[in-house]
C-alpha cells in the first residue's frame, strides 16, 4: 500500500514551512523534557551508586555522607582535584582524591586515589579512561578475567590487583627517590623508570603509564598542600 | 510484499550492512567485541523502530520540501531519549564503552536511509516491521563481527575467555584496520554464499539491485517536480 507522499501544499511558502519546522521542533523539545524528568532522577541515583562503590573499595570503611562530604582543590600545576572525606565517628579514616589527566594515550584518564589520613596511598582506582585495550587499559584496569571455568562463579569481593596501580600503595608525598650508583642526580621519584623516575611503567604504554603515575603524584601531593583543612574533624 | 517478508528481508536479503552498505561506520567502529556490538545493534534497532512509525505516520502531514530536517528531528529525539535510557539504566562499563557512538546513530545511514526510503511511503505496520528487521540485521551482523574480532584478538567471547591459555593480545583483529579486513571478508563471504544458492537453483546469480545512490533518495534532495 503505497502512501501518496505528494503533500504539496497550496502556498508551501518558506513563512509556513519555517512555522512547520518550528512546531516540529517544540513538540520534539517537549518530548525530550520529559524523557528528562523521567530519567533525571534514576541518572542521578545511577552516579552516586557508582561513586560510592568506588569510594568504598579505595578508602577503609566510612560512615558519613560521603558524597556531600567534598573539598574542592587546585593541584600545583593547577589542575582541579576533587576530595572526598570518608569518616567514622567524626574522625577522618581516609580521603579520596578524584582528578583527571587530559594526556592519556587515548584522551582523558580519570582516577580515584585513596590515602590515609598519613598521606600514604591505601589504593588507585581508574575510573575512566579511553586507553587501548590490550595495551594501555592493561595498565588501568582492575578487572577479574572471567574465563569458562568460572564465569557461573560470583565475583570476588575483593578487587583484582593490577602492578601499575598496586605499586603507588603506601607512598605519600614524602617520597625520595631511590639511592642509584655514581653521581647522576635522581629525577622526581614519581617519574617512570625511562624517564629517570622509581616508578614502573608498561612497555608499550608508555604515555599511558606515564599519565597514571603523574594522577598518582598528583593525588598525593595536593593532599599534602591541603591536608589541615581536609583532615579537621567533624562535630 | 507480504507483512512477514518485511520483517525478514532485513535479516539476510537486504541486509543494511552487507547489502545496502548503510551504516558501516559504527559497523567498523563498534564491533570490537561482542557486548559492545550487540548493545550497539539493539540501541539502534530501537531508534529505527520508533522513527520509522513516527515517520511513517507522519509522512502525509510534512511537506516535501522541509522532510529530511524533519525526520532528522524526529530521529535526533529518539536517539536523545535512548542516550537518557542507557546513562540511567545500562551498567556502567557498557555506557562508558558505547558513549560517544550513541549520539552518532542519528547520522547513520541507515536510519535515515530506511526513513526517507521505506517509511515515508509505506503503512505504519510495514515501517514497523521494515525497521525491526533492519535493525535486528544490522544487530546479527555487529554481534558476529564482535564476537568474531573480540575472539581473534582476546579468545574471548562475551567477555569470558574461551581458551584460557591465550595470554597475549592480538591487536590486529580489534583495532581499525582489521575490522576493514573482517568486514571485507564478511562481505565477500556473503557474496559467495548467495551465489551459491543460486547455482544450485539453477539460476543465473544477480546481484541486488535497485540499491545503489540512484535510488537511494537521501541526497536528491532536489525537489522532485
Amino acid at each position: 500500500m503505497l502512501k501518496n507522499s505528494n503533500s504539496l501544499k497550496n502556498t508551501e511558502t518558506p513563512w509556513k514551512l519555517g512555522a512547520f519546522l518550528a512546531g516540529v521542533g517544540l513538540l520534539a523539545a517537549a518530548a525530550l523534557a520529559a524523557a528528562d524528568l523521567f530519567t533525571s532522577s534514576p541518572i542521578a541515583e545511577a552516579r552516586k551508586r557508582s561513586l560510592r562503590s568506588a569510594l568504598l573499595q579505595v578508602l577503609p570503611e566510612f560512615d558519613n555522607d560521603i558524597g556531600n562530604d567534598t573539598f574542592d582543590a587546585t593541584s600545583e600545576d593547577g589542575a582541579a582535584v576533587k576530595f572526598f572525606i570518608g569518616r567514622r565517628g567524626g574522625k577522618v579514616v581516609g580521603v579520596a582524591a578524584e582528578t583527571s589527566d587530559r594526556n592519556g594515550y587515548g584522551g582523558e584518564i580519570t582516577s580515584l586515589c585513596g590515602m590515609l589520613p598519613n598521606g600514604k596511598i591505601n589504593l588507585m582506582l581508574i575510573t575512566r579512561h579511553n586507553e587501548t585495550p590490550g595495551l594501555g587499559a592493561r595498565v588501568c584496569q582492575r578487572k577479574e578475567q572471567k574465563t569458562i571455568f568460572n564465569v557461573f562463579r560470583p565475583s570476588p569481593e575483593k578487587l583484582p590487583g593490577n602492578i601499575y596501580l598496586d605499586q603507588f600503595n603506601g607512598k605519600n608525598a614524602a617520597l625520595k627517590p631511590k639511592k642509584r650508583g655514581g653521581d647522576v642526580e635522581p629525577e622526581s621519584p614519581w617519574r617512570v623508570k625511562k624517564d629517570g623516575g622509581d616508578m614502573l611503567y608498561m612497555t608499550g604504554a608508555t604515555v599511558t603509564s606515564r599519565a597514571v603515575s603523574r594522577l598518582a603524584e598528583r593525588s598525593v601531593k595536593t593532599f599534602d598542600a591541603n591536608r589541615n583543612r581536609l583532615l579537621e574533624e567533624k562535630k | 510484499m507480504s507483512v512477514f517478508k518485511e520483517f525478514t528481508k532485513g535479516l539476510w536479503r537486504e541486509n543494511p550492512v552487507l547489502v545496502l552498505l548503510l551504516g558501516t561506520c559504527p559497523t567498523l567502529a563498534v564491533s570490537s567485541s561482542s557486548l559492545n556490538g550487540m548493545g550497539m545493534g539493539l540501541a539502534t534497532t530501537f531508534v529505527l523502530f520508533g522513527s520509522n512509525v513516527v515517520i511513517s505516520l507522519i509522512a502525509g502531514i510534512v511537506p516535501k520540501k522541509i522532510r529530511i530536517p524533519v525526520y532528522i528531528i524526529v530521529i535526533a529525539t529518539f536517539v536523545t531519549i535512548i542516550e537518557l535510557l542507557m546513562r540511567a539504566y545500562a551498567p556502567e562499563s557498557l555506557y562508558n564503552a558505547l558513549g560517544i557512538f550513541i549520539p552518532l546513530i542519528v547520522v547513520n545511514c541507515i536510519v535515515l536511509g530506511r526513513a526517507e526510503a521505506f517509511a515515508s511511503k509505506n503503512g505504519v505496520l510495514s515501517s514497523a516491521l521494515d525497521g525491526l528487521g533492519m535493525g535486528l540485521g544490522f544487530t546479527l551482523v555487529l554481534t558476529f563481527l564482535g564476537m568474531t574480532r573480540e575472539f581473534l584478538s582476546t579468545g574471548s567471547l562475551f567477555e569470558v575467555k574461551v581458551i584460557t591459555a591465550w595470554n597475549t593480545d592480538f591487536l590486529l583483529p580489534a583495532s581499525a584496520p582489521g575490522a576493514f579486513i573482517i568486514v571485507g571478508l564478511l562481505l565477500a563471504g556473503m557474496n559467495y554464499l548467495n551465489y551459491r544458492r543460486s547455482v544450485k537453483r539453477h539460476e543465473r546469480y544477480i546481484p541486488p539491485q535497485g540499491l545503489d545512490c540512484r535510488h537511494c533518495s537521501i541526497c536528491k534532495l532536489i525537489d522532485e517536480d
